[in-house]
């Protein structure tokens, strides 16, 4: 026990994961890199409100189902959401990283050479596993708890589900997620299919999960705020709860357990043999599972497919980037959930029957003045929610340093950054702009202004949010995670985006309902988006000339 | 000709500067062998002169360009680090088309140059694995090959010999006295005095941070009246005195 402690210990010495996350936001000091004090309050005060937003959101969710849940029967309703959201959300955000911590990890090469016996590793990694992602489970549920102790009281009960589902809760998902990881290692689709496989199952979780809220969403009023037709969900929701309960049986009883001590005592023991099972299978699987996971490297490329073409320096570079984000699967989920999110979410809708009212929707939105205005934002806002560019000299980690060896100007990795950065966002942009405008009969000559206006701002806010990464670049981390889902500067290249988004909604949507005619307000955007990539672009090589200088 | 002036490099929050007033000239044709005990500087200069660190203070220049020109002065320059780091997801072949691509090397060229040095450091055979299956050698052999895959002016290697086998031991040193034997300057730090003594044409010795010596074995020699004393005996003994 006491050395899987000092194991834990290690890793939390070695890796720092809460002082190098606070670190990034500017808090650290150092005498030559010292942030502007306003730019880092400005900064934590906005991540903080992001964070109360979504709580907020999630809290204001888990209020309607929980009571509308009273009125139908099922008062745990807001509660058995919540463990799903929990759930599902843990697997889904750990899947990419399980691998990693569990066996692939720099330290855990380094640590099974040490005279540690197999088990105490593995349990070591488990906690470690547990330590990570618990917090994350607690953010997607708490709220619901603080809001079915506010609807209908707190107990005796209630209060020891809570402090044991704050528990214990994780251990479902994540002994899923950990058996899942140890079968595909076991089965050596790892090997064979390499991050290919995690990403697919990866999507299917994602699919999973946004059907999920697809059908939650159907139940908002037809005026579209954020209030609940409860008339209208007791005829379409409660089948489907009732077909949900039954699905996730064992989170049905968990949200039970907050208002009676049976269902409580089920779940956990439920939760714990589902946990004990996932121990027990890690640990003794952990030795085989090492040596399949270190094996897997040494599988040989086919010979005779190999070319020496000449490529430009700017051509070698974009391909590296793709290399990068092929080499961790963290990198290569993060990459494709980003770029295609707006097709994962039609398939749900057509799936879930949602797609018919998102066309009344639609309807609605096609008779407003300003309708092509409106679709270019909604894309803009998709296409430019990426860390792709804001994490993209983070995920060199280490290797940053070999840049400073090549002999490239540091306007040629910023072009290299930014052009590979089009052609994944700019190409599904045009091709999501393209789509729509056909599938609302608008005809694509509007492309003629989207377009470029779509390039020009993707390339803009893609410049800033390299600069950001330039700045103070992730070279030193363990976890795939840390330089680019776990990264402040992602954060920070979201609130470029925001900014931009607002923007742009003001010249495009505010100036023509102001009477300024459509064509100026779109050659005005134009203008915006050229002068913001000018200005970008010189901030990320400026940035950039330093980081490859230091 | 390689010219450092007066470098200085100081990390933060260290009182005693990692390299101090550094001065010194390597010409070409010379193989200049860098020693010194652990922690003295000799990998904070090579990362200086290599461009991976900047100077507090002092001047680099090689054959006339100072390293402030950088792009001009790293096209000169080949370096092979200590522990040497690749992208682990290619393949070695791919690594070096990489490299040909940023140097912008010709086809015809590049074809040639991979083939010749990689069957001179006897790694033909793998170059189409993935880099994450190389053994420390293998990798050691790979970073070699890519420094010189670019007919560098001057060539940098970090304890060049670590891992290596002694038939690619044996191939690198005759590389280095060929290459330069064609008028090219090579730099590299070592631990292994025996090494140096049969390689090197100069010697630079350091140690906290201020170069001891400069010039070649036999001024050694006599300017401490060693006779035939060796290597190893003098560089401990001017180690020694200056700790």
């Amino acid at each position: 026990m006491n050395s899987v402690l000092s194991l834990i210990k290690g890793f939390w010495v070695g890796t720092k994961p809460i002082s190098s996350f606070i670190e990034r936001f500017g808090f650290a000091r150092s005498k030559k890199r010292r942030r502007s004090r306003v730019v880092m309050i400005v900064l934590t005060v906005l991540t903080l409100v992001m964070i109360l937003y979504f709580l907020a959101m999630l809290a204001f969710t888990y209020w309607g189902y929980q009571t509308f849940g009273l009125l139908v029967g099922k008062p745990h309703l807001g509660l058995f959401l919540a463990m799903v959201v929990g759930c599902i959300g843990t697997m889904i955000f750990s899947f990419s990283s399980v691998s990693n911590v569990l066996y692939r990890a720099d330290d855990v090469r380094f640590l099974s050479a040490l005279p540690i016996a197999s088990h105490t590793l593995a349990l070591s990694r488990l906690a470690i596993l547990y330590i990570l992602y618990a917090p994350l489970y607690a953010f997607m549920t708490l709220p619901a708890v603080v809001v079915a102790a506010w609807i209908g009281g707190l107990d005796a009960t209630f209060v020891i589900a809570s402090l044991i589902n704050l528990v214990i809760g994780p251990f479902v998902p994540l002994a899923l997620v950990t058996l899942l990881v140890a079968l595909v290692i076991r089965s050596g689709l790892a090997k064979r299919a390499g991050s290919t496989s995690k990403v697919l199952v990866m999507v299917l979780f994602m699919l999973f999960f946004i059907a999920l809220s697809a059908m939650m969403t159907r139940s908002l009023d037809a005026s579209g705020s954020l209030a609940f037709d409860y008339q209208a969900m007791v005829g379409s929701m409660v089948p489907l709860f009732t077909r949900l309960e039954r699905i996730f049986s064992p989170l049905s009883l968990q949200a039970k357990g907050y208002l009676s001590l049976q269902p409580l005592l089920l779940s956990s023991l439920l939760s714990l043999a589902v946990g004990t099972l996932a121990v027990g299978v890690v640990v003794k699987t952990y030795d085989q599972n090492l040596s399949r996971v270190a094996s897997g490297t040494a599988r040989k490329r086919a010979k005779g497919a190999v070319t020496v073409r000449r490529r430009s320096p700017l051509s070698a570079l974009m391909r590296r980037e793709a290399v990068i984000i092929k080499s961790q699967s963290a990198f290569t989920f993060e990459v494709v959930g980003e770029l295609f999110i707006p097709l994962i979410l039609i398939g749900v809708w057509a799936v879930t029957g949602t797609i018919g009212e998102m066309a009344t929707l639609l309807d609605a939105v096609l008779t407003l003045p300003v309708v092509e205005e409106v679709i270019f934002l909604i894309l803009s806002l998709v296409s430019n929610m990426t860390m792709i560019s804001s994490t993209s000299v983070s995920r060199q980690g280490p290797q940053f340093a070999q840049d400073r060896l090549y002999p490239l100007e540091a306007s040629q990795f910023v072009c290299a950054k930014l052009l590979f950065h089009l052609l994944l966002v700019g190409a599904t942009n045009l091709f999501y702009l393209s789509g729509a405008l056909l599938l609302l009969g608008r005809g694509v000559t509007s492309l003629i202004w989207m377009a470029p206006l779509s390039l020009l701002s993707i390339a803009a806010v893609s410049s800033f949010q390299l600069a950001i990464d330039y700045h103070n670049p992730n070279e030193e981390w363990t976890l795939a995670q840390q330089a680019m889902k776990s990264n402040p500067n992602g954060l920070f290249g979201l609130l470029v985006m925001l900014a931009w988004i607002i923007v742009a909604a003001l010249a495009l949507i505010v100036l023509p309902l102001l009477g300024i005619s459509p064509l100026l307000s779109r050659l005005l955007a134009l203008l915006i988006a050229a002068l913001c990539l000018l200005f970008g672009y010189r901030v990320a090589v400026s940035q950039a000339s330093s980081a490859l200088s230091r | 000709m390689l010219e450092c002036a007066a470098l200085t490099k100081r990390y933060e929050g260290k009182e005693r500067a990692a390299v101090d007033s550094l001065s010194l000239t390597i010409g070409g044709g010379e193989i200049f062998g860098f020693l010194g005990p652990n922690g003295a500087g000799k990998s904070t200069t090579i990362r200086m002169i290599v461009g991976l660190l900047s100077p507090d203070s002092g001047t680099i220049a090689f054959r006339g360009v100072p390293s402030t020109r950088s792009v001009e002065y790293k096209r000169m320059i080949g370096y092979c680090a200590d522990e040497p780091t690749f992208y682990e997801k290619m393949t070695g072949f791919e690594h070096l088309t990489f490299l040909s691509d940023l140097y912008q090397i010709e086809e015809s060229r590049r074809t040639d140059r991979i083939g010749a040095l990689s069957e001179r450091m006897l790694l033909t055979r793998e170059l189409n694995d993935p880099i994450s299956s190389y053994s420390h050698g293998m990798r050691q052999k790979l970073s070699v090959i890519a420094a010189l895959l670019h007919e560098p002016k001057l060539l940098i290697l970090d304890e060049p010999m670590v891992g290596l086998d002694p038939k690619a031991s044996f191939t690198l040193k005759t590389l280095l006295k060929e290459y330069a034997g064609a008028g090219n300057t090579v730099f590299f730090s070592t631990h292994v005095l025996e090494v140096a003594e049969q390689l090197c044409t100069t010697l630079g010795i350091i140690s906290e941070g201020a170069l001891l010596y400069n010039g070649s074995f036999a001024d050694l020699r006599s300017q401490n009246g060693a006779g035939q004393q060796s290597l190893e005996s003098l560089f401990l003994s001017l180690t020694e005195e200056q700790t």
